[in-house]
């Protein structure tokens, strides 16, 4: 009686199990989506996956994909490489996704790329900034600016516009980092600028009083750090500290309302390079910068808005051409002036990684308020239209 | 009841008071399938110094263990005082009055000589916690501390290193940092080893003075003179088992003893 | 140079901090108590908590933090390094690494992963020319390591638990044979280097002026180095190697040509002396 009894429940849940997945089946459209929630990354994951969800519960409210419901299905990578590409198979094997959004740093994403151009299923990065995550093959994207890109930008913006003749650059040693000084470099030695000292950092840093004084020493006209806010806010107090009165600059990783928290007033006067305008008055801008505080009670940051941006543009896509892989990528290559999105709008892919008009902010009254803008081709494109690179 | 060091016990100085200080009862240690300890029984009375021989690995240090608390007993009790301390911690067992010292000389090596009897003496005078955070070098503690290295001869290398000691002074200092923790059962395990025969009688007039003190004595020991001299009673250990007790003439005598331990050498000495 | 030498000496006071009650472990029990820099980040949150809803007063904040540090260094002991004593050296290596780890999550799970600004109000002295300039922080810093090192100086070589804790570290089961309670001074011991440990991350938090879950792993492998470099169990060695280091790193960081990240420094280091000397530079 009892082994008879065992045998139905079982039976039933097996019922239970297999009735459900149809009717999940059949009502969503499943995107993938892998973050870091754990580990040191783990506030980045924190922004990313909210936004994502953000924009999930937006598409949704707006009639979903094509009637049907859209549906995040999320990871936590803790920020490492093998994790990245298990999760992304399980995400195409298991959950079947339509498209993978890595919402994680450069390694794990260009882990993770992999795994989708093995499996032709479509990839984007969303602020991984690494040259590599989309050579991995015609499936991967890119959502955020690519390090070549950013890193021109920081130059231009330095050589050109600041006219800063002797540059120091303090470089934090991993993918992002290094990717954008190399870009950087390149530029402003390209403009006339000398690089007069030049050092690596490694992640998780606190301590950067002795780095400062030789900085000081060498006397230069403007610092560029890239590297991410928790180490940028050290850099930036100490530098006030040691005295170092020269311009300081930074790339995407220190937009975080975090950071002038953790800088207070020393973070006054500091530029970095965004695509996230906060003094914008475009709609989605907006709708997300006010919904994400509202979510979240945090202000929201640049790598919050490329998650958001990621499931936008991709709904938006299957929207258009459905969940075949195939249509999904012949159509994201021709997409052009895409407007829903919280940074400024995407002009165009170019290598598969977006164009669109680049921000410099500067940090007044503990807020970042919007600079200046580039528009130029030849410094927005990957590979300027016009061809001299 | 704790015995004051220096102070002399009138009326039974060598004498062996018919008062049960300590009993095991089929006391066991087995490591592993070896059975070191095998359901051994002992008693000792007040003031008797007891020997304890037996081949190598007959379980006598094994045995010391479980009565020092070293080692839990897997079995069996062990009454020491009329109190069951069976599964007392060590640290507990010497602050009732066992005290003991090791086959291979430790001392605290880092320590000067008379700190390590200081530590010694902590063990009764350290109740609460307050008294961890008083300076350790107050003048009665240390005037104490000079009875007891004066009583085993170390005045004058007292502020040496003890790492830095011959064996000869080790082995008294081990003695003495025992004797500080005031006990009423001193342990003595392998005391003479390693000592050349000045030294030895130096140590079996310290032990003697000892016990006219009053404490009780097991003592552990290869050099076959020195434990038949010294003890009053002789217990031997083989396999984990008593095979035979009694006075050191009786034990010497024993055709079981002659021929599991002491073999030709015991034949010698029996002649 | 001097100012250098002087941020070098104040970053060597956190340094120094963590690793000498790593060392009192080591020096104790003989294992590697990776879980110490956990308490670190303990100290730090919990001063944290005390700043922003119990009182706007560092000393108090400080004095909670410390304290609670040392209760869990205490727990831990008793819950994770306890059963493991008598088992292979690597197993506490692992188990506290596991607990490092796990707290890192713990604590990002009940404060969230954003870093948390610590905003504390203090008077202190403070010394500020144009040649040198020490804030009240770094003065808090090394005023609060000198005063450290000098109770834990007195502690262990005038009164009696020093006397106790010095014979534990050469024999235990001698201490315990001569009617010294072992637990008692091992939970003692837990108690002051996670104390220390914890005032150690309360300060850096204020330095920094942030508190977050992984706070502590830079730290952790620091003040490894730190007792290598010191000397195993040694005390004064680690105070004195937290310092050097610190100064060896600031100094080599300057140079232009010598393009090493600073943990690259510090681990050259380690590897230097146990090449050449591996008892460390005060190890017996």
């Amino acid at each position: 009686m009892r082994r008879f009894l065992c045998i139905v429940m079982v039976l039933m849940f097996v019922l239970c199990g297999l009735l459900s997945v149809d009717a999940m089946a059949q009502e969503t459209v499943k995107i993938g989506f892998i973050t870091p929630l754990t580990g040191f990354a783990a506030a980045d994951g924190y922004s990313s996956l909210e936004s994502a969800k953000l924009a999930v519960d937006y598409v949704n409210e707006h009639g979903g994909i094509n009637g049907k419901k859209l549906e995040l299905i999320s990871y936590d990578d803790g920020c490492q490489p093998d994790q990245a590409s298990a999760l992304t198979r399980k995400l195409i094997e298991n959950d079947k996704v339509a498209v993978v959004i890595s919402g994680s740093y450069s390694s794990p994403s260009r882990a993770a790329a992999v795994i989708c151009q093995q499996a032709k299923v479509p990839f984007t990065s969303t602020y991984a900034v690494h040259p590599s995550i989309v050579e991995a093959g015609e499936y991967c994207h890119r959502i955020g600016m690519a390090a070549p890109i950013q890193g021109r930008v920081g130059g231009y913006f330095a050589a050109r516009e600041l006219g800063a003749k002797r540059i120091a650059l303090l470089i934090m040693n991993n993918d992002f980092g290094v990717s954008l000084a190399e870009a950087f470099k390149e530029t402003a030695l390209k403009l006339g600028a000398e690089i007069v000292y030049e050092k690596k950092y490694p992640l998780g840093e606190t301590e950067f009083r002795s780095y400062l004084n030789a900085i000081k020493a060498a006397d230069p006209d403007l610092l560029y750090a890239p590297g991410y806010y928790n180490e940028a806010a050290n850099i930036v107090s100490q530098a006030r500290e040691v005295g170092l009165r020269c311009w300081l600059m930074g790339d995407e990783g220190y937009d975080s309302p975090k950071f002038i928290e953790l800088a207070k007033t020393a973070a006054n006067g500091v530029f970095i390079t965004t695509d996230l305008n906060r003094d914008s008055d475009r709609p989605m801008t907006r709708y997300f910068l006010e919904k994400y505080k509202e979510r979240t009670n945090i202000d929201a940051d640049m790598v919050g808005a490329s998650g958001f941006d990621a499931v936008m543009l991709v709904s938006h896509i299957l929207n258009k051409v459905g969940t075949k892989a195939d249509d999904i990528i012949r159509y994201w290559d021709t997409i052009e002036n895409f407007e829903d999105c919280a940074t400024g709008p995407i002009i165009t892919f170019q290598e598969r990684s977006a164009i669109r008009p680049m921000d410099i902010q500067i940090v007044l009254n503990n807020q970042f308020r919007y600079f200046y803008r580039y528009y130029e081709p030849e410094i927005i494109y990957l590979n300027p239209p016009s061809g001299g690179k | 009841m704790h015995l004051e060091i220096g102070e002399e016990k009138s009326g039974n100085s060598g004498n062996i008071v018919d008062v049960k200080i300590l009993t095991l009862k089929n006391v066991k240690k087995h490591f592993e399938g070896l059975r070191a300890v095998d359901g051994v029984d002992l008693t000792l009375n007040k003031g008797e110094i007891l020997g304890l021989i037996g081949p190598n690995g007959a379980g006598k240090t094994t045995l010391l263990n479980t009565i020092s608390g070293l080692l839990m007993p897997d079995d069996g009790s062990i009454m020491f005082k009329d109190r069951d301390i069976t599964l007392l911690p060590a640290f507990k067992r010497a602050k009732l009055g066992i005290a003991r010292t090791f086959q291979i000389a430790k001392p605290f090596s880092l320590l000067t000589a008379e700190e390590n009897v200081l530590v010694g003496m902590g063990c009764k005078l350290h109740g609460n916690i307050s008294s961890l955070f008083k300076n350790c070098r107050k003048k009665e503690i240390l005037q104490k501390a000079d009875e007891i290295i004066n009583l085993i001869g170390l005045s004058d290398s007292k502020n040496q290193l003890a790492s830095s000691l011959p064996i000869g002074l080790l082995r008294k200092l081990e003695i003495g940092r025992a004797l500080a923790t005031a006990p009423s059962l001193l342990l003595l395990d392998e005391p003479a080893s390693g000592l050349n025969n000045q030294e030895r009688n130096e140590l079996a007039e310290l032990v003697e003075k000892i016990r006219k003190l009053g404490i009780s004595i097991i003592l552990i020991e290869h050099t076959m003179s020195f434990v038949m001299n010294l003890s009053d009673r002789i217990v031997v250990l083989h396999r984990g088992n008593t095979i035979a007790e009694g006075t050191p003439q009786e034990v010497a005598n024993d055709p079981l003893v002659i021929e599991v331990y002491l073999g030709t050498k015991g034949v010698k000495y029996a002649s | 140079m001097l100012q250098v030498l002087l941020d070098a000496i104040v970053l060597g006071c956190s340094y120094a901090l963590m690793a000498v009650g790593l060392n009192m472990v080591y020096g104790l029990l003989r294992i590697i108590h990776v879980a110490h820099a956990a308490l670190y980040t303990l100290g730090a949150y919990v001063g944290l908590y005390c700043l922003l809803n119990l009182s706007q007063s560092l000393w108090i904040s400080l004095f909670v933090g410390a304290l609670f540090s040392a209760i869990v260094g205490v727990l831990m002991y008793r819950i994770i390094y306890s059963p493991a004593l008598t088992a292979p050296r690597y197993v506490p290596l692992i188990a506290g690494a596991g607990v490092f780890i796990a707290s890192q999550e713990l604590f990002r799970l009940l404060a969230g992963p954003y870093p948390y600004s610590f905003d504390a109000h203090f008077q202190f002295l403070s010394i500020m020319t144009p040649n040198l300039r020490v804030t009240e922080t770094q003065m808090l810093m090394i005023t609060f390591m000198v005063v450290a090192f000098l109770c834990l100086f007195i502690l262990i070589n005038k009164t009696n638990l020093g006397l106790m804790w010095r014979a534990c570290t050469q024999d235990m089961e001698l201490a315990a044979s001569s009617g010294i309670n072992i637990n008692l001074i091992i939970a003692i011991n837990f108690m002051i280097g996670s104390a220390l440990a914890g005032s150690a991350g309360i300060l850096m938090a204020l330095y920094r002026n942030s508190v977050f879950p992984t706070m502590g792993a830079m730290v952790s492998y620091k003040a490894f180095v730190v007792i290598v470099l010191g000397g195993f169990g040694s005390i004064p060695g680690a105070a004195i190697a937290g310092i050097i280091l610190a100064i060896a790193e600031s100094f080599l960081g300057m140079v232009p040509i010598f393009n090493l990240p600073r943990e690259a420094i510090a681990f050259l280091v380690m590897i230097l002396v146990l090449m050449f000397k591996p008892k460390g530079l005060f190890g017996r």
